[in-house]
């Protein structure tokens, strides 16, 4: 049911409301470990449950309103990601003053996420969604709208390649 | 460590960026999305007149047989609507409109997303590109893009006959690109006021692909005449609607990027020379890069191309094309194959085909519009994109960066920065090593990121003005 937020005829149907809440901190930081930027990560995440919002009807009758937020996000994030980049590696520099410029707590943790970004868009997606949310198979499958045997074999690719990566960077132990 | 160990605890740690993150009540981000689409939007106008200028210019018009460059599918000014969508059928009520010649724009039922956008549950994007202020509009069977703010179609490139020419854009779940390469979709144009006889075009239509847009149909329309216009398009049994104000008087607002010439810096000076080339001298263009045809172009100062962040992995060489003319592959999605062209200490990099690898004279004749046009430093190229809305250009040496944005004056607030008044240049957002502000003129947004020197000096320096194309 709609209720009443406040600002005139804006108004928030009520199991949208609790969609937000629940799920919008897993979906800045979802789309924050594929961008690395916290201030276009909480953009687009804000931008996918826009989305959501505006066709409620019909996303929220879907098995997974909360699966098809983050396709939406991750989406954004890929198609948006090199457009916005070096504005926000810029903006980010220049604003380095202040707590945005670096969220991450250690350099090897940034390290990580800037080689998941390295990784190709699919399989990024795949290892972000099992690392961060710590998705199953079948949930990352239902996100990124692919077959189970996909999202093991984007997995497998994945982390295959994420951990050559970051041995050559000297960050993890060889086998 | 142990990579499952340092997985584990970057996955924790990027959770924990999204736990602190300030959840805003979902009012305000409605109020904001208000806010901005208000703010934005008059520069849809001016965007239209860019996109129009590059579809004069690369379409040849109706009934050409040549494909379509990606560069310029960008829609003009498409749909805003009064009406309500059915499950497979979208139209207006049929017949003539009284009062639409005398009332213009005003009384034109011109299409809007009505109650929220379609999401295609497909292939292509969940929606056009953020700068196209567009969504997608229909049902799955067919589709097009309908602009937030209302379709007009302003400064149509006129034809030899008077016409005005303007390409139309479709999509359908059941359209399958390489099965369907004239696409059997028939438009028809119907004027609302009954004074111009109804066009049919198509039948069939072209085809066209982007990366940001997916895979669609294309039909061209001679417009004989301006005013209210009804387009339907007819595809598999599947109709779809929308009015659009055709209005060759308006010249819309904003700049006209393609006539600009921004001197910079001892000499090293950007020319955009006409619609169609952009010259660079000294700068790095980066992320938001021209195109020639469907190419994406980025130069790159003397990379190992297999290093570059445009191919993300290692690369293979496929082919050495000519001198300093290579074609590589790479383990990318969609476009795995991208040539380098060695300009002489610098490397240009154009995302090349699709999943075949192009033909070499296209490729080398891509290669000669670089190299034979270079000059010491710099590149002009053809057939610049005017989709690209923003320029990014970054000194390689000290990572300064300039970004023009064209058609915007968003006046994005950076944090940590103050608006301060300017003699010349008026209003500055001002901060650290940044500034940008409006030149009105132009329509331009500058943005500034570097040191301090260099900030000062593209404040005090900068120009932009008409650019004379000089004569071969």
């Amino acid at each position: 049911m709609a209720e009443p937020d406040g600002l005139g005829e804006i108004r928030v149907p009520g199991s949208f409301e609790l969609l937000y809440q629940r799920d919008y901190a897993a979906v800045v930081g979802l789309v924050y470990g594929m961008t690395g930027s916290r201030w276009v990560a909480e953009d687009l995440a804000q931008e996918a449950f826009l989305r959501a919002h505006r066709d409620w009807v019909r996303v929220g009758d879907m098995a997974s309103p909360g699966g098809w937020v983050r396709r939406v996000a991750l989406n954004l994030a890929r198609s948006r990601w090199r457009r916005l980049r070096s504005e926000t590696m810029a903006k980010l520099r220049v604003t380095s003053h202040v707590e945005v410029s670096n969220p991450l707590p250690d350099s090897e943790v940034e390290v990580f996420w800037t080689e998941v970004r390295r990784l190709p868009s699919r399989q990024a997606q795949a290892v972000a969604l099992h690392y961060l949310e710590e998705r199953s198979v079948a949930e990352i499958a239902d996100v990124l709208g692919v077959a189970e045997g996909t999202v093991k074999a984007l997995l497998h690719q994945g982390r295959e390649r994420l951990r050559r990566q970051l041995r050559a960077k000297g960050l993890v132990d060889e086998i | 460590m142990r990579f499952d160990e340092l997985a584990s605890k970057a996955g924790k740690a990027a959770a924990n960026v999204g736990r602190r993150a300030e959840r805003p009540p979902f009012s305000r981000i409605l109020d904001k999305h208000r806010s901005r689409v208000l703010i934005v939007g008059w520069s849809t106008v001016a965007a239209a007149v860019m996109v129009i200028l590059g579809v004069a210019l690369l379409w040849p018009g109706p009934g050409s047989e040549s494909p379509p460059a990606a560069v310029d599918t960008t829609p003009t000014k498409l749909a805003t609507t009064t009406t309500t969508m059915s499950e497979s059928t979208t139209s207006l009520a049929g017949g003539i409109v009284p009062g639409v010649l005398e009332g213009g724009r005003e009384a034109c039922p011109v299409t809007a997303p009505g109650d929220g956008p379609f999401t295609p549950e497909a292939e292509t994007p969940d929606g056009p590109p953020p700068s196209y202020q567009a969504v997608w509009y229909g049902t799955p069977e067919l589709w097009t893009m309908v602009h937030s703010q209302g379709q007009d179609w302003v400064s149509l490139p006129v034809g030899a006959d008077g016409s005005l020419t303007q390409k139309t854009f479709w999509w359908s779940d059941d359209f399958v690109l390489g099965e369907e390469l004239e696409p059997d979709i028939t438009v028809t144009a119907e004027h609302l006021d009954g004074s111009a006889p109804t066009l049919e075009a198509g039948g069939p239509g072209t085809n066209g692909s982007h990366p940001e847009l997916g895979n669609f149909m294309i039909v061209g329309l001679e417009i004989p005449d301006e005013g209210c216009w009804r387009i339907t398009a007819e595809y598999r049994e599947t109709t779809l609607s929308y009015v659009a104000w055709v209005d060759v008087s308006s010249p819309g607002a904003g700049s006209d990027l393609s006539a600009t010439t921004v001197a910079l810096l001892d000499g090293s000076d950007l020319e955009i020379v006409g619609p169609a080339g952009l010259k660079l001298a000294g700068f790095l263009f980066t992320l938001e890069s021209p195109r020639i045809g469907s190419s994406n172009v980025s130069l790159s100062p003397g990379v190992d191309p297999a290093d570059s962040s445009m191919v993300d992995q290692a690369a293979v060489l496929e082919s050495n094309l000519g001198e300093g003319v290579r074609l590589w592959r790479a383990d990318r999605e969609g476009r795995p194959f991208f040539m380098t062209v060695d300009l002489g200490g610098w490397v240009a990099l154009l995302h090349v085909g699709n999943q075949t690898a192009p033909r070499t004279e296209d490729l080398l004749s891509v290669a000669d519009q670089l190299s034979g046009a270079t000059g010491q430093r710099g590149v002009i190229l053809s057939n610049y994109s005017p989709d690209v809305f923003t320029t990014y250009l970054e000194d390689p040496n000290t990572a300064n960066q300039i970004h023009l944005g064209a058609n915007q004056c968003i006046r994005e607030r950076v944090p940590g920065a103050d608006v301060v008044e300017d003699p010349t240049r008026g209003e500055l957002i001002r901060g650290p090593e940044y500034v940008s502000w409006c030149e009105q003129a132009a329509n331009i947004e500058v943005m500034v990121y570097g040191d301090e020197q260099f900030v000062e000096r593209v404040v005090a320096e900068l120009t932009l003005g008409r650019h004379q194309p000089q004569q071969p």
